[in-house]
């Protein structure tokens, strides 16, 4: 079923959403490293923790950029174009301002593995 | 910031050119208004009087009621802070002994957390949500009123555990093992458990109606930048409670069934652990703390505008603001548990999510300096609370970063520091503001203004009572005065401080009295008033009736009432929206979420007794649960679910009663619609979400269990699972009711309602017969609950599916008795709808759950 003219609000949403699945993942990865003492191990030749959480940090930064570069586009182009004029421009310009600070948390969120041994 | 608002829309089709919605078109409806329609109007939105009160559903009413009885709780609950400091005053004290000091100090915080600040901001909200949005009222009126009773009644009881020596004792958060059997052999900590369950059943009610009224029943044309901050505030505020609560309740869930059965999920013996509880408690207790602040910051932003006089700075960012801390306050909650060994890196994340966390608050404290600064501000009593706020405030916010850092915290961990910390947060973040809101918006509801003297009186009572209280208590627990003790030796340096801090409560309990003396001498609720004292810009500052406003406004820009001087008057001349009561009965606009274009006339339910019953039997179930009342509860609970299918046979679903009605402007709207525009869809979606978060928690629940067994003992040796083969068929039963419902939609489209309900009742059986299937072949093994943490999960699982088949056999039958009541029609059908959508979540959790009890063990190759 269609819920008519509700999509603004996830879309606006979705750089949160990507945080929190960042979030939930560099957390969980690194529980169960440390919990099934897998953290002394390697991937691709790097520590295994900081490896995944770098990568999964890359990934999500990546996504964030996406959506906010889009919304940037449809804010600088107009909205009148292929996005019809039924989507205010608060919308797009909200979605930007989430990606932002999604970018900043997960940044700041990710930057630890750097100093911090993974399990002690 | 200044945003373009382009009034966003080629007119949809049904509506005619020019949009009626624009500013350039003429006022909705022409003066004169017929003879009789403003008295039709009043009739039907009457106040119930005398006997026949407690039936009253209008949100002015409940909202006034709720809120007092949020207050009510917090002087009760500051009696016992009071009880508490003069034990303190002086070293080694025989006041009160350890054990009635350790309820009071569980019963203070928990009474402080459930059953005042969560309920007050949704009181709040009830109060001044529909006026705000211009609604009539918000769309399950008999919803909001449920829950109020079901809150007031329960926690009078839950109060008065207290002076039978019953109240709970465990700590605010409940810590097992303190918590369990073993080491709280009494009904104390079932007061907790079961006491608190229906404070959360109500809050959800409470969210469940805030997120549906926000969305859908805005005035037209209030597109969602066009809302009031505070209507954004409880939108968060309400989405963080759907996601928030189902944590708590699901470890409230496991507690109770550890405690009365013995099932082991904190017993490290035999395979729990207790910090499944902590994790359970924090993912719902950190967002609390948001819970209640959000709304506070909301209502903050509202009043600054009007104190000064001036647009709120950064509008959006704001807006922005409250959503990224409704998110990023659920990455918080580990940062309670940085002494318990969890990984060192993990708790890295947490201390930098709650670094995070302070950049969308600091955003939103610089908005409202900004906007102070912007203006012209005037002393009044608001603003004195405003400032007082903002000062107490970040100074909690400022000691809540120190404790954010891990070795810090290591430091400060269960001393005064953090007493003093979290009390700065929730007096500063919550009681300032909610005072702040109590002075300013008081005269939209009595028509007066309360007293500049007493406000004034009050507020620096309060402003210097608080900060003597507890700015001591940073250094005595510095000086590692650890909480929660009764009494404290002498020589340790400590005595001034706690002296201090005693005098410090006294001076604010005076602040508290002179509020409660302003309220008694100067507030009155009344069925409406008029008059706009600090000339606010927003709509619930138009003139009121029991109705809200005389017609529904058309809204184009952020501050109405500052943009269009004639507005009120144009209000309540009739000239907007919907001036009458187009179908003889209460009734509001339902409009799309993002842009709010009219879609169609709700008809919501007046006064009655069913609700009120309904209320008193789930407080009655709960309470006689907890001191085993068992049969008393079964005929509290069977009551409630009496009255509650009574509540919805009369007063829901009750179908097309005209084609469709004109509200103005060339505008003809349906009063019946089915599809994903209507209120009920939406209230149904997010129960099930909160269903959906519970279900996430349980199978957190297997997760952490598996994380802390190892692999080899989950399942524990000797235990074998079922042959594939009968769940599998359990899940085929299961999936094909919900391919029977699809077959009984088809028979409904047609006209066929006595095959259709003969579709639902076998769709009924195969769920049954499927989930039971799958429980039998469990017991069959020889698993059982009590031996092991496995064992435990699983049946939890079994718990949590039986009792969605228990919902889905209620919803079956009355979904067939209005089918043979002739009630049920291919157009009438928002019931079925309604049972549908409930009864397929069901079917896809209990497809997830069989999985996470057959595949799950299996996949880790055990």
């Amino acid at each position: 079923m269609q819920v008519a003219g509700f999509s603004p609000i996830p879309a606006a949403l979705a750089g949160l959403i990507v945080w929190a699945a960042h979030f939930g993942l560099i957390y969980g990865a690194n529980a169960v490293a440390c919990a099934r003492g897998l953290a002394g191990g390697r991937w691709l030749g790097l520590p295994l923790v900081p490896a995944l959480v770098l990568g999964l940090t890359a990934l999500a930064l990546l996504a964030v950029a996406v959506i906010g570069l889009r919304a940037w586009q449809r804010l600088e182009g107009g909205l009148s174009g292929q996005e019809g004029e039924n989507e205010p421009r608060f919308m797009v310009w909200l979605t930007l301002a989430i990606a932002l600070l999604s970018a900043l948390a997960i940044l700041w969120e990710a930057l630890p593995v750097l100093l911090v041994p993974a399990c002690a | 910031m200044s945003l373009p608002n382009k009034m966003a829309g080629v007119p949809t089709q049904d509506l005619p050119t020019p949009d009626p919605l624009s500013a350039d078109a003429p006022l909705p409806n022409p003066l004169p208004r017929p003879e009789g329609e403003l008295e039709a109007l009043q009739r039907v939105w009457q106040t119930p009087r005398g006997w026949r009160f407690p039936t009253v559903v209008n949100n002015n009413w409940i909202g006034v009621l709720y809120l007092g009885t949020a207050l009510l709780f917090f002087v009760l609950a500051g009696c016992m802070a009071l009880v508490m400091r003069a034990q303190l005053a002086v070293p080694q004290n025989d006041l009160v002994g350890a054990e009635l000091y350790n309820q009071l100090f569980t019963t203070h915080g928990t009474m402080m957390m459930f059953l005042f600040a969560v309920p007050a901001m949704e009181a709040m909200g009830v109060y001044l949500l529909p006026a705000m949005l211009a609604a009539r009222d918000l769309p399950f009126p008999r919803l909001s009123a449920y829950a109020f009773w079901a809150y007031a009644i329960g926690g009078l009881v839950f109060f008065s555990s207290i002076f039978y020596g019953a109240a709970p004792n465990g700590g605010w958060f409940m810590y097992p093992p303190l918590t369990s059997k073993e080491y709280s052999p009494g009904i104390n900590a079932d007061f907790w458990l079961l006491g608190i369950g229906f404070i959360e059943i109500s809050a959800i009610a409470g969210a469940i109606e805030i997120v549906v009224g926000i969305l859908k029943n805005r005035a037209p044309g209030m597109t969602l930048d066009r809302m009031p901050l505070f209507c954004w505030a409880m939108l968060v505020f309400a989405a963080m409670i759907i996601f928030a609560f189902p944590a708590v309740i699901w470890g409230t869930i496991l507690l109770e069934l550890e405690r009365a059965f013995g099932w082991p999920f904190f017993i490290p013996e035999r395979g729990g652990d207790p910090l499944l509880w902590q994790h359970l408690f924090w993912f719902f207790g950190h967002p609390e703390v948001y819970i209640i602040f959000l709304p506070a910051a909301g209502m903050v932003s509202m009043i600054i505008p009007a104190m000064v006089q001036a647009r709120l700075v950064g509008y959006g960012l704001v807006a922005m603001a409250l959503l990224g801390t409704g998110f990023l306050s659920f990455g918080l909650w580990v940062h309670h548990m940085y002494a318990t060994g969890i990984p060192q890196l993990s708790l890295s994340f947490f201390s930098a999510a709650s670094f995070a966390v302070s950049v969308p608050t600091g955003i939103q404290v610089f908005a409202w300096i900004g906007t102070i600064a912007t203006g012209r501000p005037r002393l009044q009593v608001p603003m004195l609370f405003i400032l007082g706020f903002l000062f107490i405030f970040v100074l909690g916010g400022l000691t809540g970063v120190m404790v954010a850092v891990v070795p810090f915290d290591w430091q400060a961990h269960d001393t005064y520091f953090v007493v003093a910390h979290l009390h700065y947060v929730l007096i500063g973040g919550m009681v300032f503001p909610l005072l702040a809101a109590l002075y300013y918006w008081a005269p939209s509801a009595s028509g007066k203004t309360m007293s500049k003297r007493l406000g004034t009186f009050a507020f620096w009572l309060l402003f210097i009572g608080v900060n003597l209280t507890f700015f001591p208590m940073h250094i005595s627990g510095l000086m590692g005065m650890p909480r929660r003790v009764w009494t404290y030796p002498e020589g340790m340096g400590l005595e001034l401080w706690n002296m201090l801090s005693t005098i410090g409560a006294v001076v604010a309990a005076l602040g508290v009295a002179m509020v409660a003396l302003d309220l008694l001498r100067n507030f009155r609720v009344s069925n409406g008033a008029e008059g706009n004292p600090y000339n606010g810009g927003t709509l619930e500052w138009l003139p009121q009736g029991n109705y809200a406003a005389r017609s529904i406004p058309r809204i184009h820009s952020r501050e109405p009432l500052w943009d269009n001087p004639d507005l009120a008057e144009q209000v309540r001349a009739g000239r907007h929206f919907l001036p009458n009561t187009a179908t003889g009965l209460r009734e509001t606009i339902v409009t799309s979420p993002i842009e709010a274009r009219p879609q169609y006339i709700a008809i919501i339910p007046g006064p009655g007794w069913a609700h009120v019953i309904a209320a008193i039997g789930t407080a009655g179930f709960f309470l006689s649960l907890t001191v085993e009342w068992v049969w008393i509860a079964s005929a509290f609970g069977a009551v409630a679910v009496a009255a509650v299918l009574w509540w919805l046979w009369t007063g829901t679903d009750l179908g097309p009663v005209r084609d469709s009605v004109a509200i103005g402007g060339g505008i003809r709207l349906p009063v019946y619609v089915t599809d994903s525009r209507a209120v009920g869809w939406w209230a149904m979606v997010v129960l099930l979400l909160v269903d959906g978060t519970t279900f996430s928690c349980l199978a957190f629940t297997h997760g952490f269990l598996w994380l802390v067994n190892g692999d080899a003992a989950w399942p524990p040796a000797g235990t074998a699972l079922p042959e594939l083969v009968v769940p599998a068929v359990g899940a085929a039963l299961v999936a094909a009711s919900a391919v029977l419902l699809w077959v009984a939609d088809w028979l409904l489209r047609r006209g066929h309602v006595i095959a259709m309900s003969v579709a639902v009742l076998a769709a009924l059986g195969l769920l049954l017969a499927g989930l039971g299937a799958d429980l039998a072949a469990l017991w069959e093994t020889g698993l059982r609950p009590g031996a092991h943490s496995f064992g435990a999960a699983v049946f939890a699982n079994q718990f949590w599916q039986g009792l969605h088949a228990a919902l889905v056999l209620v919803m079956a039958l009355y979904l067939a008795a209005r089918a043979w009541a002739g009630l049920l029609d291919p157009t009438r059908r928002v019931t079925f709808d309604n049972v549908r959508l409930f009864w397929t979540y069901t079917v896809v959790q209990a497809l997830a759950g069989m999985a996470l009890t057959h595949l799950f063990p299996r996949g880790l190759g055990g």
